[in-house]
């Protein structure tokens, strides 16, 4: 989310200033060579709309346009603020120091074990860490030809990253679904 | 700071932060293979605290973090 965040910050951060440059440089030509150019600003359509937000009119679509820009500017301050703290995943803490991985790694880790687990013939983790260290689930999908049953599956492919899960203090869910075709058995 | 390269992206190889108590924590970022971690992280310790004590900083020398951020399989090119 926040990745996501920054990603739209910095392209509406460039976006804004080019919008903001041309919208100056108009005024700026506008105010200097208006009489050359042919350019009023009084009467203009800016100059109607200053006067109309200046009036007793409803202004409906002027506050939902300013609650949206407010909202708009929230968002930016949240995706250039908020600190890129990456949740990760902790095997073991204490004084000598701290052993951790990163989501992706122990994913990996976890589809290659699975991907070994007799009768899986494709498999692919999914991994959410908790706030606090030694929380988190675990969902691995490991397919499986028509030939193994689901059940022997999901208890060869748990067996097999059981260990590692319990260490990293992750709660283990194994789906083990029908595989597409012309995948093989490992 | 040393970096190291993964996937494209940097990333801290080594940090060194000074502790209230004068001793110095270090964490040691990792591109593992497929292994055990406790035995890895055992390895790297003794490693790391053996080169410190060889500079004669034994004494200063406060927890070692390891932290796995890449695996790679076995016979995949070193970054």
């Amino acid at each position: 989310m926040i990745l996501v965040l920054r990603a739209v910050v910095r392209l509406l951060g460039f976006l804004l200033i080019v919008a903001l440059a041309l919208v100056g440089l108009g005024f700026a030509l506008a105010a200097l060579l208006g009489d050359e150019l042919g350019v009023q600003l009084e009467g203009s359509a800016v100059s109607r709309w200053l006067e109309r937000l200046e009036g007793k009119d409803s202004q409906v679509l002027e506050a939902i346009i300013g609650g949206g820009m407010v909202l708009l500017g929230l968002l930016l301050l949240i995706g250039a603020l908020a600190p890129r703290r990456e949740r990760r995943a902790v095997l073991e803490q204490g004084g000598h120091g701290t052993l951790d991985a990163r989501r992706r790694p122990l994913a990996q880790m976890f589809t290659a074990l699975a991907e070994r687990t007799r009768g899986v013939t494709h498999a692919k983790a999914k991994l959410r860490l908790g706030r606090r260290a030694g929380h988190g689930r675990l969902v691995l999908r490991a397919e499986r030809p028509r030939t193994a049953e689901s059940t022997a599956v999901r208890e060869a492919v748990r067996s097999d990253v059981g260990e590692l899960a319990d260490a990293f203090g992750l709660k283990t869910r194994v789906q083990a679904p029908l595989g597409r075709r012309g995948r093989r058995v490992q | 700071m040393r970096m190291t390269a993964s996937g494209g992206l940097r990333v801290d190889g080594v940090v060194c932060a000074a502790l209230p108590d004068g001793r110095y924590q270090l964490s040691v970022h990792l591109v593992a293979a497929m292994v055990a971690l406790r035995p890895l992280a055992d390895a790297v310790r003794a490693r790391v605290e053996r080169d410190v004590a060889n500079a004669g900083l034994a004494d200063r020398l406060g927890p070692v973090d390891v932290a796995v951020e890449d695996v790679r399989a076995q016979g995949e090119a070193r970054p």
